[in-house]
């Protein structure tokens, strides 16, 4: 049904498991044409057998002309797509795809900062070939779990010294975005790709610095979420659990949350206070606090409980 | 992965990179003693006019450069004649020493960066995170100031400024000096951008000290962690200022400085009257004030606390002061990085 001539037939030649988790893909022409042509930062979307459709970011050679990459990291608490690559494909087996597309493009800059975030390396990769083959300088900062959950760490630790800095969680805590901001303010210009919350607290520091501009950033987009139906009930995810728990047009978020048992600090409960200040990780928020600033609110990733609802038909928060 | 840092920590910390006075301007006549955060400093102002703050303690042996004497551009120990240059803290002179050549070449006391503004003598322990207080509500007016005399409370800054601009306390603490207040406080129309909140709230004349001033317009900006003021903007008299800067002596201990200003046209009172009528006011705050406990905001949570909407620039206040531990001792992301799929 979709617009034929945008996709292509391809065929999967190699499957690896690059780390815990993390399968990746490669794709080769099935039918003699040559692939399109991509840059770094370019994703694809990708047609499951199943008919789900996901983007992936490519995270192989522009040069290599003959083979698409991808690298998908298995969620098992996600909607499907990564099980059904981890669990439904096999080499031999043929996946539609659509022309890579780029909305992560790696601008001219004197010198780049790349921070990658566990699966967020993806897009990252072709960055840093681009980088070295215009002879610019770069330096990457990679988080993630473990060293068993990070991909293609051989490939990295090629470049010796100081360019690269693995840094799994388990070993050195959290990254210190200090330290990236301060590379920043140095003159570099930073393209981050990572979970939400890396992202955010990134964004945070940069802004605080007045460093937005030298920050690019790619989100793994999740599918837009379906509007709020007319009955007005809406559900939260308590993302640490996974318990989903829905909330009915006359009851706040708080008073759903403590029916089901789960404990909210509030003092106000008018939406003043800030005490019950919560974290979101996804959908919308209808904020209707008097504490948070319209910029805080548009940031959307924290809210108050206590008085403030859903735009989109689910929330995520980090409870 | 763990943070023992506690936000207690965090604050104090921050509050090294922010500028906070150390003495009023008129009395650097001679050299003053001052405490920081637990620094003993030294503030004083040279031959040519150039105030500057040191540490108070004189390197060779450990006296206190606030008994010395200022020597043209620099301060003299009083213990033994020791001279340390104001503009970086070299030893300059060693009166015993017959060949000056042969002073320690290590010899030097820390100099910390001074602003002089608002009538008060202001600085840094450490790099300060932004430029000294300069609102744009008073930019471009000419006003003159009058420091009063500082006030000591056993609290900390953050209680010192959330007393200043509370408006709820009126009636039960100030009922003398602004006669009898509403109870109920009024939706309060508070904004926060950074580090500034600022809230106006029109001042019906009451029956108090002011009555015979006519009704003004209050301007509240409060600046984290430390600037607190208001502009009075009277439709008959003009701009006036009062404005509260309390000063960490300790983390939980302040030393209020404090001061009035008219601007050039104002036509109410002169500078002198609107400081005692002030001071009175202050003075009715500083029992409450000692006994609150804990003596510093409770960032780390421990204490339970509630609030209503009559304490919306409090609860903005101790956001932007949590903006303002951000800012200058960043702390990583509270959460770890995990790991999404681009699902």
């Amino acid at each position: 049904m979709s617009r034929g001539a945008e996709h292509r037939q391809v065929l999967i030649v190699a499957m690896r498991l690059e780390a815990e988790g993390v399968m990746s893909l490669e794709l080769r022409a099935d039918d003699g044409q040559p692939l399109p042509a991509w840059e770094a930062g370019a994703h694809i979307d990708v047609h499951l057998p199943s008919g789900t459709v996901r983007q992936y970011s490519l995270c192989g050679d522009p040069q290599e002309l003959d083979c698409l990459r991808i690298a998908v990291l298995r969620e098992d608490k996600g909607r499907g797509g990564s099980r059904e690559v981890h669990d439904g494909l096999r080499v031999g087996m043929t996946l539609r795809i659509g022309t890579p597309r780029n909305a992560f493009a790696l601008a001219e800059a004197d010198a780049y900062q790349f921070v990658a975030g566990g699966i967020g390396i993806t897009p990252i990769l072709p960055m840093i070939l681009a980088a070295q083959r215009a002879g610019k300088p770069w330096h990457l900062v990679y988080g993630g779990r473990s060293r068993r959950s990070m991909a293609f760490l051989e490939r990295l630790q090629a470049h010796a010294g100081e360019q690269v800095q693995i840094l799994p969680a388990d070993e050195f805590g959290l990254l210190d975005l200090q330290r990236i901001a301060e590379r920043a303010a140095a003159g570099t210009e930073t393209y981050s790709c990572g979970p939400g919350v890396l992202l955010d607290a990134l964004t945070e520091r940069f802004e605080a610095q007045e460093l937005g501009q030298r920050l690019h950033l790619e989100r793994f987009s999740a599918a837009p979420l379906t509007v709020n139906s007319a009955a007005g009930d809406f559900s939260v995810v308590l993302a640490r659990s996974g318990r989903e728990i829905t909330v009915a047009p006359d009851c706040s978020i708080m008073h759903a949350l403590r029916a089901n048992g789960v404990e909210v600090p509030s003092s106000c409960e008018q939406g003043v206070c800030g005490m019950c200040e919560t974290r979101v990780l996804e959908g919308e928020v209808d904020h209707r606090d008097m504490l948070l600033t319209a910029s805080e609110q548009a940031r959307n990733n924290l809210m108050m409980v206590c008085v403030s609802r859903a735009k989109s038909a689910m929330l995520v928060l980090d409870l | 992965m763990t943070n023992t840092t506690t936000q207690r920590q965090r604050a104090e910390a921050a509050m090294r990179r922010q500028w906070f006075p150390v003495a009023r301007s008129v009395d650097l006549a001679t050299p003053q003693s001052a405490t920081l955060l637990g620094e003993r400093l030294v503030v004083y102002r040279t031959e040519s006019g150039q105030a500057v703050v040191q540490q108070a303690r004189c390197p060779h042996r450990g006296a206190d450069f606030a008994l010395g004497k200022v020597h043209g551009e620099s301060i003299a120990c009083p213990y033994h004649g020791w001279r340390f240059a104001a503009e970086n803290g070299k030893c300059s002179h060693i009166p015993s020493l017959e060949d000056q050549c042969k002073i320690p070449p290590q010899a030097s006391i820390k100099t910390y960066p001074v602003v002089e503004r608002f009538a008060h003598v202001w600085t840094a322990l450490e790099d300060p995170v932004q430029d000294m207080y300069d609102p744009v509500q008073w930019q471009g007016l000419d006003f003159e100031w009058l420091a009063a005399e500082p006030l000591l409370s056993p609290t900390g800054v953050a209680v010192a400024v959330e007393n200043f601009r509370d408006v709820a306390h009126f009636p039960f603490v100030h009922e003398v000096s602004m006669g009898p207040m509403p109870h109920v406080v009024e939706p309060l129309k508070v904004s926060r951008e950074g580090l500034d909140i600022v809230m106006q709230r029109p001042l019906h004349a009451g029956e108090g000290e002011w009555a015979s001033d006519g009704d003004c317009l209050m301007y509240y900006h409060c600046a984290a962690p430390g600037f607190s003021s208001i502009t009075y903007d009277y439709e008959r008299l003009g701009k006036r200022i009062v404005a509260g800067f309390p000063s960490p002596v300790a983390y939980d201990d302040v030393k209020i400085f404090w001061g009035v200003a008219n601007h050039r046209d104002f036509k109410g009172a002169d500078l002198e009257e609107n400081l005692r009528i002030e001071e009175m006011v202050y003075l009715e705050d500083m029992p409450v004030a000692a006994g609150i406990f804990p003596r510093e905001i409770d960032w780390d949570g421990i204490y339970v606390e509630h609030s209503v909407p009559a304490d919306l620039f409090t609860l903005n206040y101790r956001r932007a002061f949590r903006e303002f531990m951000d800012r200058a001792v960043p702390e990583s992301s509270n959460a770890p990085v995990g790991q999404r799929s681009p699902a």
